[in-house]
């Protein structure tokens, strides 16, 4: 059973508390489950060896054509057993892909890795690659699957090194390369990679099963209740290893350095993301191949900067943002604090752009060579997404128009509203579909589609009113709650409300278990459930037993409330009718059946109901109603 | 789905709010009216309901394949109302129209059709300008075959938002089923604008295709295929997808397809191709994996149970002889087998045998068989102490027309090996309970119960001589006693010219001791030859030597004499030696008996009889003498105790019906053979038809019928046929037509040489051809002169032109009808002693069966 992200946290916790200064019992704690992870792995490559062991035992006591039987049967066992469970576990991982830079292409670059590499004894890597993420990182691609072997990669992102200055730069290529460094501890530097790895590995099993004869269901099964136990250990220790990567970065480059990349980092992963990215991505709406210089583009956007405005919010948000769970890294202030940078409250100031960029500096005169290479890696990696987005755009066109089109007597309804809404959101953005949005919500308050992307819209631009809409959201239609939650854990997120974040997960979590319970709960009854007194009010009970009297036959009836877990508020009403026994006191039934067929139809509580005579399998539950207060609701006199 | 098998299992009794709808079938996806209704499941001995199994819900029953949805009653109705309730409540606290379609989804979900019917036309009424709504009811109504209230929603809605594409898909799909096919591709414009895969699914762009293709317009239906790939380009793996395109260019003989080619995948050819067009179950990874994991366990007990098998095999041991023998097995264990059968258990292999008591054996045997042999057959062995006992193996088929049974006898080897045999030493069945067109053959092996003198005329009504041969010599062995088998061995022998392999194996019981004389006499009687007694006589004498005293070899010398005077002289010493020796008297009395002197042979016979009477041959010229004497009445009695002992005993039958016509009771004679028809028909079916042909045959001849006779066989070609033709032929004096039988022509027993040249030589005396009796009688001379002393002398007298004398007559040592029969010759060709030769011809002429008749009429003139 997967953990649920409060169960994950309270892990998380307990590890902490547990292991709180006794690293040494975290890593043997570590082993240890290393070790279980292995054998539950291999279980059902141990059952198959068992299996053909039998099969090769069994040859000693029986004669030569038996053995030859035996002996292939227990091969086929060997072959099939074991193919089912390696080629699940030996599950290939694509290499990640990036312009190669090799030592004659970047001499700096490589020398400067040596350097640093010299100095924290940090394994070498077997290749350095160029993408066109934001980012800097260590990719550990096994070649035997969980089993490791793996090779080592340097991911570097294009846009990262033109924005960093060399320094900072060097600042982060210190961090990845402490994670593989000896001063990090032979174990804990395995245990990194294992965890990389696994990771990795355990992704690539959880996609949707293909055809084919494997253990893989077993192998699941056995991950699902191992990885989070494992991974929550891992990440106390890996966190642990984050700051000691960041310290040792900053003894090895300087902490200056090492700050200023972090917030560089933070500030332009969000200019990317919100305003490079989604401008590149707008122009798909109108052309059928992406433009020619995007890194060009990028790299101007990047040098030119966001707003002061953005750049203030932004960094002011970033700020705020604290620690979760849900990544090993630390929050940006949290790592600034740890190395002695943390800037006064309301004293960040803005960092000038670098003389010469790292990319400049570190691939000299290949650097345009290595930003086409990029490119057109981007462009391979985007070309399908670029034309279905661009087909989808024309398609959405084709709709506007014809919604357009449509009679005035009808465009203005909450349906064409909402269609037209949705079309533009897609074509214009949120800006230009507020009105329209509100006008939606007008016609029809509680439009779930509305309110979530009004909501959205206004938390994106920092504007709390928005969290109404999405709370209004969630309370109307579950099928939305986790979309909005995933809107409310971002914004909560950026304003650094930890415990408006817990909340959040929480309420996924809830939605999460409620999801299979919630339905079974209300959509059955039996006799061991918890009973509580109707609680109707005096109108409903008035309306309810007029319409109970209009049954000739009927001479009692009872009524409780089923006691709900998940969502408390709706009620389950139990109605227990009584039919006026006839002379020979034999029961009927269809005649029974027949007045709760009438009743079901006519009678109407604020509520679920479920109308039953006290028969069959329904008798123990006419019982427990009897017993509850007050339950009697209609007598004949 | 409830089961009953041959009325025992479970059954639904009762229907109550049955509920019908139309709709498509899930398992054999026919457009049927699906029913659901309240039922009871039942526990059925004979469909007689005995114990509830709880009531359910049946939903969705298909009329036509019975398959549908089972539900608790309770669980269904509990749920039905809780979701329904649940619903309305919605709706009322709610009443947009997105609850109203939720809750008008939860009644036809719980198939409340008037419900759902009555709640439609109140969503028609109150939300009659939202396209959504009507949308919606279109799709719905669609799906439960209510088409023609779909379209008016589908109308309605794309009336209100011609814009709507549920509402234009809607409509299509109407017009599709009217074969507009123009105007439903006009409501599916937008779905053929670049992008359209985006937004919407192209399904309904594919049923216009299809339905496009069905009608033969399979240009645009190209043009549809082509949008399609366009849109979604990963279309052109798909298997079925590009099976309607390839038939689409296939009508138009195209030669350029739209499709990319394929590339070739090992996985598809492999492992199913998911794409293809559904084919009823397909076999997954996880159903081989789940078989080859049972088949692994299957095949893991099936090694072990094979080995046991390797290590336990039965070994029968079967002991024909009197005496119990002691089997050894070594390293296995020792049994003591009385006559019967047993058993030893063994490991396949390599074993070593030693048999001790009656017969005293050592020998090494493979019990072996393949490895896959062990699963597939039932091996027999049967070890056979000294090889004596019979083993019958039966095949025998049951089935509606059962072919005969099958039946071979295994004898004379230490260990016999049956490859499949399903009853080993068990009786079969009477009968087997299978289909009417079904066959099944089982085989039984066991120790054949009969007498070896049974299996071994068996054998020989077969024309498997060597293998009767065989058995009698296995069995003679051990049984020397057993005259029958001797006399009909050394007969058998005799007819079919194995005589040196007779001579071979009687030989080896001449040192035996105490002399069995029978054994002796049989091996004196393989050969009449002059010089072959010359030489056994010294050989003889050179065992009386020995032991001078011995009465038994005496007699047997006295046999080989060459004068009659001397046998009398060495019959006479015998007598003396051993007064308790049956063959001295025996001998004597048939001196007398080949004089004609019945009476002086009566007490040497009777004496004979009384040392020996189980003795076969005295006891048959005892009863030949009785018979000549005229005894009947005590005859008549005896052969009637004896048939009331053994009613099928073919001998005693034909020796009664002799009786009687010698009686004069010829119609009691028949009436016999009648009773003896239908007893041995009911006993033994067709199989006793040459039996009961025989006896008719032999009574038709003592009867004098002749014509009867020759009637009665028709023109069958079975040797007894043939020779009771020839009979016939010869007494009716058509003695060419006879002779054209050729039975005269074929070789004979060794006791039988110049009989039937006799036969033909008076037959046409009687025919007054002189020339060919004179013939045939030098064709009998031919074939006696080679005899033994008395042929001879009975060669010599034929050729002669003297008449023998008195004494030669009386010293001449034949059988009596055969002596009758050369003094009947004699008679005629001496007519001046004809009185005396016939006279005497007369007397010894007393059995019935030919030449009888022919042997009256020619000796009538000395009456």
């Amino acid at each position: 059973m997967r953990l649920t992200r409060e169960q994950f946290d309270l892990l998380v916790r307990g590890v902490e508390q547990r292991h709180e200064g006794r690293t040494d019992d975290l890593r043997r704690q570590l082993a240890r489950l290393v070790v279980l992870g292995y054998a539950g792995l291999l279980a059902s490559l141990l059952g198959a060896i068992l299996l053909s062991a039998l099969f090769f035992a069994a040859m000693f006591y029986v004669d030569g054509e038996g053995r030859v039987v035996l002996a292939i049967a227990g091969f086929v066992v060997l072959a099939a057993g074991g193919w089912a469970t390696l080629r699940v576990l030996l599950v290939k991982l694509r290499a990640p892909e990036g312009h190669r830079v090799t030592r004659a292409d970047a001499p700096a670059l490589h020398q400067a890795l040596d350097e640093l590499t010299a100095t924290l004894r940090s394994i070498p890597f077997d290749e350095i690659l160029v993408t066109p993420a934001f980012n800097a990182s260590v990719a550990q691609v096994p070649k035997l699957g969980v089993f490791g072997w793996s090779r080592s990669y340097l991911l570097l992102g294009l846009p990262l090194m033109e924005q960093l200055a060399p320094d900072e730069f060097r600042a982060v290529l210190a961090h990845e390369l402490a994670h593989l460094s000896r001063g990090h501890g032979r174990f804990s530097r395995w245990i990194y990679r294992v965890r990389l790895t696994w990771g990795r590995v355990f992704e690539e099993m959880s996609r949707p099963e293909p055809v084919g004869f494997s253990f893989r269901p077993l192998i699941i099964k056995f991950v699902d209740w191992f990885w989070p136990r494992f991974n929550a250990h891992a990440f106390v220790l890996s966190r642990h290893n984050e700051y000691e990567a960041d310290s040792v970065a900053a003894r090895t480059v300087g902490a200056g350095q090492l700050a200023n990349s972090l917030q560089r980092m933070a500030l332009h992963t969000r200019h990317l993301e919100e305003r490079v990215w989604s401008d590149i991505w707008k122009l798909a709406q109108t052309e059928a191949t992406p433009p020619n210089d995007v890194f060009t583009r990028v790299c101007r956007a990047l040098r030119t900067g966001p707003s002061e405005e953005e750049r203030f919010r932004w960094m002011e948000q970033e700020f705020r943002v604290t620690t979760t769970n849900a990544d090993t890294h630390p929050c940006l202030s949290d790592r600034l604090r740890a190395v002695g940078q943390l800037p006064a409250l309301g004293n960040v100031r803005p960092l000038p752009a670098p003389g010469q960029s790292a990319a400049e500096v570190f691939f000299g005169p290949v650097l345009e060579s290595i930003r086409s290479g990029v490119e057109q890696l981007w462009r391979k990696e985007t070309e399908t997404n670029w034309r279905q987005q661009y087909a989808r755009a024309a398609a959405l066109e084709h709709r506007l128009t014809s919604l357009d089109q449509a009679p005035a007597a009808t465009s203005a309804d909450a349906d064409t509203l909402w269609d037209r809404a949705r079309v533009l959101l897609e074509l214009q953005g949120d800006e230009q579909v507020r009105p329209l949005l509100k006008e939606v919500l007008a016609q029809q308050p509680q439009h779930a589609g509305a309110n979530f992307h009004l909501g959205r819209a206004l938390l994106e631009r920092n504007d709390v009113a928005g969290e109404p809409h999405l709370q209004r959201v969630m309370n109307q239609e579950s099928d939305w709650v986790p979309h909005a939650c995933r809107v409310l854990h971002e914004h909560y997120h950026r304003l650094g409300r930890t415990d408006k974040m817990r909340e959040i997960d929480a309420r996924m979590d809830l939605y999460e278990q409620q999801l299979t319970a919630s339905h079974a709960e209300r959509s059955s009854v039996t006799a061991t459930d918890t009973l509580i007194p109707h609680g109707l009010t005096d109108n409903d009970m008035a309306a309810l037993q007029k319409t109970l009297a209009l049954e000739p036959d009927l001479v009692r009836a009872e009524l409780a409330r089923k006691e709900l877990k998940h969502f408390p508020d709706q009620k389950l009403f139990l109605l227990c009718i009584h039919r006026r026994p006839a002379w020979h006191r034999l029961p009927n039934t269809d005649a029974e059946q027949a007045m709760v067929n009438r009743l079901t139809k006519q009678v109407q509580l604020p509520g679920r109901v479920l109308i039953f005579s006290a028969r069959g399998g329904f008798r123990a539950l006419a019982r427990k109603v009897s017993d509850i207060n007050d339950a009697e609701v209609f007598r004949v006199p | 789905m409830p089961t009953t098998y041959n009325g025992i299992g479970t059954h639904y009794y009762g229907k109550k709010n049955v509920q019908s709808r139309l709709g498509a079938c899930q398992q054999c996806g026919r457009q049927v009216e699906l029913t659901s209704y309240d039922t009871r499941l039942w526990f059925v001995i004979i469909f007689i309901p005995v114990i509830p199994l709880g009531r359910k819900r049946i939903l969705d029953q298909c009329p036509a394949c019975s398959r549908h949805y089972i539900v608790e009653l309770q669980k269904w109705e509990t749920s039905k109302q809780l979701e329904i309730s649940g619903a309305l409540e919605k709706y009322r606290s709610n009443p947009s129209p997105d609850s109203a379609i939720e809750t008008h989804q939860t009644l036809v979900n719980y198939h409340q059709t008037t419900e759902a019917a009555e709640f439609r036309q109140m969503m028609r009424t109150k939300y009659n300008d939202n396209a959504k709504v009507h949308a919606y009811l279109g799709a719905v109504l669609e799906q439960l075959g209510e088409f023609d209230e779909a379209t008016e929603c589908f109308n309605r809605a794309i009336e209100l938002r011609p814009d709507m594409p549920e509402a234009r898909v809607g409509v299509a799909q109407g017009l599709i089923r009217a074969k507009r096919f123009d105007d439903a591709r006009q409501k599916l414009d937008f779905m053929e604008k670049p992008g359209a895969s985006q937004l919407y699914s192209l399904e309904p762009l594919e049923t216009l295709a299809l339905a496009l293709q069905a009608e033969s317009r399979h240009e645009e239906a190209l043009q549809l295929f082509a949008k399609l790939l366009e849109e979604i380009p990963a279309l052109k793996e798909h298997t079925g997808f590009r099976k309607n395109v390839e038939r689409s260019e296939k009508a138009l003989r195209r030669k350029a397809s739209v499709l990319p080619k394929r590339a070739f995948s090992w996985k598809r050819l492999f492992s199913g191709d998911p794409t293809a067009p559904s084919a009823g179950t397909q076999l997954s990874w996880r159903h081989l994996m789940w078989a080859g994991a049972v088949a692994a366990v299957v095949l893991f007990f099936a090694v072990i149970q094979n080995e046991y098998t390797r290590r336990h095999r039965t070994l029968h041991i079967v002991n024909g002889l009197a005496q119990p023998a002691l089997v050894n097995i070594r390293g296995v264990g020792e049994v003591k087998v009385g006559r019967g059968k047993s058993e030893l258990t063994l490991p396949e292999g390599h074993h070593h045998a030693s048999i001790s008591g009656p017969v005293a054996e050592d020998f090494d045997f493979d019990l072996r068989t393949s490895f896959f042999d062990r699963w597939a057959s039932d091996p027999v062995w049967v070890l056979n102490v000294g090889g004596a006992a019979v083993i019958s193996v039966s095949r025998v088929t049951y089935s509606k027309n059962p072919p005969p049974p099958g039946f071979s006898y295994h004898f004379g080897q230490p260990l016999e090996y049956f490859p499949d045999v399903t009853h080993p030493f068990r009786d079969l069945p009477d009968s087997l309970r299978m289909k009417s067109h079904e066959s099944r053959t089982l085989t039984q092996v066991e120790v054949f119960p009969g007498d070896a003198i049974a299996l071994f005329q068996h054998f020989l009504g077969k024309s498997q001589w060597s293998d009767a041969l065989r058995l009698a010599e296995t069995r003679l062995r051990y049984e020397p006693n057993n005259d029958p088998l001797l006399f009909s061995y050394a007969a058998a022998a005799s007819s079919h010219q194995q005589l040196e392999r007779a001579e071979k194996f009687l030989r080896a019981g001449m040192t035996n001791r105490p002399v069995r004389i029978n054994w002796h006499r049989s091996f004196q009687n393989l050969k009449k030859d002059r010089r072959r007694d010359a030489q056994l006589a010294a050989e003889y004498d050179a065992l009386l030597q020995a032991e001078p005293d011995n009465s038994a070899l005496l007699y047997l010398r006295g046999r080989l004499s060459p004068t009659r005077d001397e046998s009398r002289r060495y019959f006479e010493r015998a007598a003396a030696a051993d007064p308790k020796n049956p063959f001295p008297p025996y001998a004597q009395g048939y001196d007398q008996l080949i004089r004609g002197d019945w009476r002086a042979a009566r007490p040497l016979l009777q004496k004979a009889r009384d040392l020996a009477p189980d003795d076969l041959t005295i006891a048959h010229f005892h009863r030949l003498t009785r018979f000549a004497l005229g005894e009947y009445d005590t005859l008549e009695q005896e052969c009637r105790d004896a048939l009331k002992r053994a009613p099928l005993s073919v001998p005693d039958t034909a020796r009664l019906c002799e009786l009687l016509v010698a009686e004069g009771k010829s119609a009691a004679a028949m009436e016999t053979v009648a009773t003896f028809e239908r007893a041995a028909t009911s006993r033994y079916g067709e199989e006793a038809r040459e039996m009961i042909a025989i006896l008719r045959c032999n009574v038709l001849y003592q009867t004098g019928d002749f014509a009867g006779l020759e009637k009665s066989v028709g023109s069958s070609r079975a040797e007894d046929a043939r020779l009771a033709r020839f009979h016939s032929l010869i007494e009716q004096g058509r003695v060419a037509d006879a002779l054209a039988t050729k039975i005269a022509d074929e070789a004979k027993a060794a006791n039988d040489k110049g009989l039937l040249e006799l036969c033909v030589a008076l037959a046409w005396t009687l025919q007054n051809n002189a020339a060919e009796a004179r013939t045939w009688i030098e064709r009998a001379a031919k074939a006696l002169e080679d005899g033994d002393a008395d042929s001879a002398a009975a060669a010599e007298m034929l050729r002669r032109n003297t008449p023998p004398t008195s004494v030669e007559v009386e010293s001449l040592v034949l059988q009596p009808q055969h002596k009758a029969l050369l003094l009947a010759c004699l008679a005629h060709r001496h007519p001046a002693r004809q009185s005396e030769l016939g006279g005497l011809a007369r007397r010894l002429n007393v059995e019935r069966d030919f030449p009888y008749h022919l042997l009256q009429r020619a000796t009538a003139v000395a009456q």
